[in-house]
């Protein structure tokens, strides 16, 4: 054999083995079937405004939750060589499986509503979708919804329309233009009351549509700001700016967690019990309250999806899509599968507590989990 | 009076006024829950009260929690350490000083977090730590808002015997009109023996 064909030959056979050895500890070292690839993958989701302050927070801190140790040499000038803060295949503590594995960097980008983040998923324009309403009827069953929250609707009026009780066939009087001057309710100065309507594209008006049983935009009485917009869910602002929707006769419906956390969305506010029961996390937790719903985080059930009962999440194992499968899992899993966060040295458990109070959520209750801490809802 | 002493009597005034302002800064709150002790019988899990604040900003979000750690704790931190199924959000009113009716947990907190409100005697779960006085904490605009929070601590007092279904508001105005109904009745007989 010429030393040409030998060189040749052990660079083959240096290579096959390398391979497998890389292989072979990968498949050895893998924690489990993950999203682990070594790569720290740049992963997108998009949707709901009701969800995105509560999923940014979440994908920060997924973002620093602790993985593989990391290749932090130089980068080469080549961007085909660029490895910087890629997995070392070498020398790896795989044993730390509960965290972040490949340092994936999730983000969400700014709200679109509901179902245009759900489309986006099903489009393959994004890797996981913000949701604040449960899938429809049909048209969504590659996708799972993952519900890790609850929240409540709440009927609101501001200005010096002072709150009081509506019942349900009141609410829906109001929206179907049966009902159209506050005296009919009781307690309440005469005035034309002026149901305003929502962005088609929320999960909100969704949710709120489901339990009208019927569109909400659609009445002739309805309004919408003077620029002929629908206003985007939870956000009065603008509501309140509007000068020639009426302050003290105006009515809308809000997320209650949205109500209760962000003061600037709720300017003046103020929220209405309905069929006689106020809105509180007490009566949302346990469906005393007439409106209340689930939030989700929506993958495509290829990418992640669970046995009954399980809280071990399966699906696709390397890419943005094996890292969205791991974003969830950290979602879903109880506290006691958890990490400490490197930087405040309390439990991710405790960190995404801190998340639902600040963003107005409560996580779902026992009686409703299904898988770990999160309730999934396969799209049909 | 000479004009130094009405100098420093008026400095004096001042700096009492001042420190007085100091002591009760503006917007400061207050809280008490009625009644307390809150007695209940030895299987009951939930009780009501009556959560009376004052202090709070003109009509603005009232938060009203029920806490494990009082807010004096420097460690004290309203996501770890309040219910997060327990509390309410009443509306604000003009005069920032209102009622409401809270429904307090004795057991374990009803999210399931490790942690609950006991009486004294009671028998906490495995994993649960047991507070014997917990805390109602108010505050307005956001629960996270620390600068005008207040609260008041209570407790669970266990009755020995059965608490009257019906409250001695209405059963003493039952009573008092049924004797005055016995007594009208047995008056007339006697009229009418006469």
């Amino acid at each position: 054999m010429k030393l040409k064909s030998l060189i040749g030959a052990a660079l083959v056979a240096g290579t096959l083995l390398s391979g497998t050895a890389m292989t072979s500890m990968a498949g050895a070292a893998s924690p489990e079937p993950s999203g682990w690839d070594d790569v720290n993958d740049r992963v997108v989701g998009t949707g709901s405004d009701t969800t995105y302050p509560f999923m940014q927070r979440t994908e920060q801190l997924f973002n620093q939750a602790t993985g593989c140790d990391t290749d932090n040499a130089s980068p080469a000038a080549s961007p085909a060589t660029y490895n910087l803060g890629k997995c070392l295949t070498v020398g790896q503590n795989a044993t730390n499986v509960l965290g972040n594995w490949d340092h994936d960097v999730f983000a969400s980008t700014y709200p679109t509503g509901s179902s245009a983040g759900v489309v986006a998923l099903k489009n393959g324009q994004v890797d996981y979708a913000r949701s604040s309403r449960g899938p429809k009827s049909s048209g969504e069953s590659a996708m799972n919804f993952w519900a890790f929250g609850k929240d409540g609707l709440v009927m609101v009026t501001w200005g010096n329309r002072a709150a009081g009780n509506l019942t349900k066939a009141e609410i829906q009087g109001i929206y179907n233009c049966t009902i159209t001057d506050w005296s009919s309710i009781a307690g309440q100065a005469a005035g034309t009351i002026e149901p305003v309507g929502m962005n088609a594209s929320s999960g909100t008006k969704a949710t709120f549509d489901s339990y009208l049983g019927f569109d909400a935009n659609s009445g002739a009485c309805k309004k919408s700001l003077s620029t002929g917009a629908y206003p985007f869910e939870n956000d009065l602002k603008p509501l309140v700016a509007d000068t020639v929707l009426s302050q003290d006769n105006g009515i809308w419906w809000m997320s209650f967690a949205a109500y209760k956390a962000f003061s600037y969305q709720r300017q003046t506010a103020a929220a209405w019990t309905v069929d006689g029961k106020s809105a509180t996390a007490g009566t949302i937790a346990n469906n005393t309250y007439p409106i209340t719903r689930f939030i989700y985080h929506v993958t495509k059930k290829v990418d992640a999806t669970a046995a009954a009962a399980s809280a071990e999440i399966t699906g696709a194992d390397g890419g943005s899509a094996g890292a969205a499968r791991e974003l969830t899992e950290f979602m879903c899993k109880p506290s006691a599968s958890h990490t400490l966060n490197d930087y405040s040295g309390k439990s991710n458990y405790i960190e995404l507590g801190a998340f639902y109070t600040q963003t107005g959520f409560i996580r779902v209750p026992a009686a409703e989990q299904t898988n770990g801490i999160c309730k999934l809802v396969p799209g049909a | 009076m000479k004009p130094r002493l009405i100098v420093k009597s008026l400095a004096g005034l001042a700096l009492v006024l001042g420190v007085a302002s100091m002591a009760a800064p503006a917007g400061a709150s207050t809280v008490t829950v009625t009644p307390n002790p809150v007695t209940v019988t030895p299987d009951q899990t939930t009780a009501n009260v009556t959560a009376s604040w004052t202090g709070l900003a003109a009509n603005t979000l009232v938060f009203v929690d029920i806490c494990k750690k009082s807010i004096t704790d420097a460690t004290f931190d309203v996501s770890a350490d309040c219910g997060a199924y327990s509390g309410i959000t009443p509306n604000g009113n003009a005069a920032g000083a209102n009622s409401s009716v809270l429904e307090v947990f004795r057991g374990q907190d009803p999210a399931g977090e490790s942690w609950g409100c006991f009486a004294a005697g009671d028998q906490a779960p495995a994993g649960v730590t047991k507070y014997t006085t917990c805390y109602v904490r108010v505050t307005d605009n956001s629960v996270l808002n620390m600068d005008s929070d207040s609260e008041t601590a209570f407790t669970f007092s266990v009755s020995s015997g059965d608490v009257p279904e019906a409250p001695l508001t209405i059963l003493l105005p039952v009573l008092g009109t049924l004797a005055a109904l016995g007594g009208f009745f047995l008056i007339r007989r006697q009229t009418v023996s006469v």
